[in-house]
């Protein structure tokens, strides 16, 4: 058996290494490319913005960055933070899901409280302020609560 | 230039090619760069005039890209479950995923030019290989082809080239079946 062959043989192994990782990984490497994807554009973007010049700002290494770049970097929520605010880009956007979705109310329930006076919102702030007074400085709080838009205030 | 074996069982199988200017092996030059999406990218705006066609149907560059790395995914699957299930799977033999080059032949000659390409609505992967027999295949290259004729994107005629002259090395150097293939690695 000739070296060609053992280099061969080294080559095979690899090559399944790497395709069964690629296989049992691609949802986040579909991710990662992604995310590389949103960051090559961004430096297309930027005038004399690079590679190599987004790794020093990252303070990260060239290689690393090419990593990334070529969809292959598993990246933390860190690194992609640090990279946005660098190139000014998010690159990351998150799904509408159930508690973000605009409440709709019944429509029942909207017209009982319109006839009956519900309130629809009640809200409270308080604040305090200094107030000179002529004998010196005195702390005045004041209480304003918002019930049904009508703003009412209490001392 | 000089073959590799990707996944075979006493010759039978897969073999690449791994030309002297090159760093891989076809086989794995080809999944390494169908993975690497900044390649992706940038073949994909070097090339938009032939993507944002009629036949394409292509309003962005990202789905193009997603529609590459979907199926390199899966082409990369199918070889990957002959190296691990063996070369007599219950899916078939690796002739199954080739055709002959020529669409319009019907015959079946010695170290017959071939292609691979997915069952998906227009593929735009391609392997190109030289047949030996029903299981066993060297495969020359591929590209992403982008056009209906070979001869119609610089990349794939180049393509084209690789496969001639694989065919005609393979002559110069007596291979024809899996005893000669054999006998090659074995010198």
């Amino acid at each position: 058996m000739n070296n060609n062959t053992e280099i061969q043989k080294t080559d095979l192994a690899q090559w399944a290494e790497t395709a069964k990782y690629r296989k049992e990984n691609k949802k986040w490497l579909r991710y990662s490319s992604k995310i590389a994807l949103r960051i090559l554009a961004a430096i297309e973007d930027i005038p004399d913005m690079n590679q190599k010049k987004l790794a020093e700002l990252a303070e990260v290494s060239p290689q690393h960055i090419s990593k990334v770049v070529k969809g292959q970097e598993n990246l933390t929520l860190k690194s992609i933070a640090r990279l946005s605010e660098i190139l000014c880009k998010e690159l990351i956007e998150f799904p509408s899901y159930k508690y973000n979705e605009k409440r709709s109310y019944n429509l029942t329930f909207v017209a009982v409280q319109l006839f009956i006076d519900i309130p629809i919102s009640i809200s409270t702030s308080n604040k305090m302020e200094y107030i000179q007074q002529e004998n010196g400085w005195s702390v005045h709080r004041s209480v304003s609560t918002e019930y049904n838009n009508i703003q009412t205030i209490e001392l | 230039m000089k073959l590799v074996s990707i996944f075979v069982e006493n010759f039978e199988g897969l073999h690449s090619v791994h030309y002297h200017d090159e760093r891989l092996a076809e086989y794995y030059r080809l999944f390494e760069l169908w993975n690497d999406v900044e390649y992706l990218l940038e073949y994909c705006q070097r090339n938009q005039e032939y993507i944002y066609n009629d036949f394409w149907k292509v309003n962005r560059l990202e789905e193009f890209i997603d529609m590459i790395q979907d199926e390199a995914e899966k082409l990369e699957d199918f070889f990957l479950s002959f190296k691990e299930n063996g070369l007599y799977v219950e899916s078939g033999v690796i002739q199954q995923i080739f055709i002959p080059l020529n669409n319009h032949t019907t015959s079946v000659p010695s170290l017959q030019e071939s292609k691979a390409k997915l069952e998906v609505s227009k593929p735009k992967l391609r392997f190109y290989a030289i047949r030996i027999n029903k299981n066993t295949f060297i495969h020359t290259g591929g590209c992403i082809k982008l056009t209906h004729r070979m001869e119609e994107h610089p990349d794939s005629q180049i393509e084209l080239n690789k496969i001639i002259s694989v065919k005609e090395w393979l002559k110069i150097e007596g291979i024809k079946n899996e005893d000669d293939l054999s006998y090659y690695y074995e010198q």
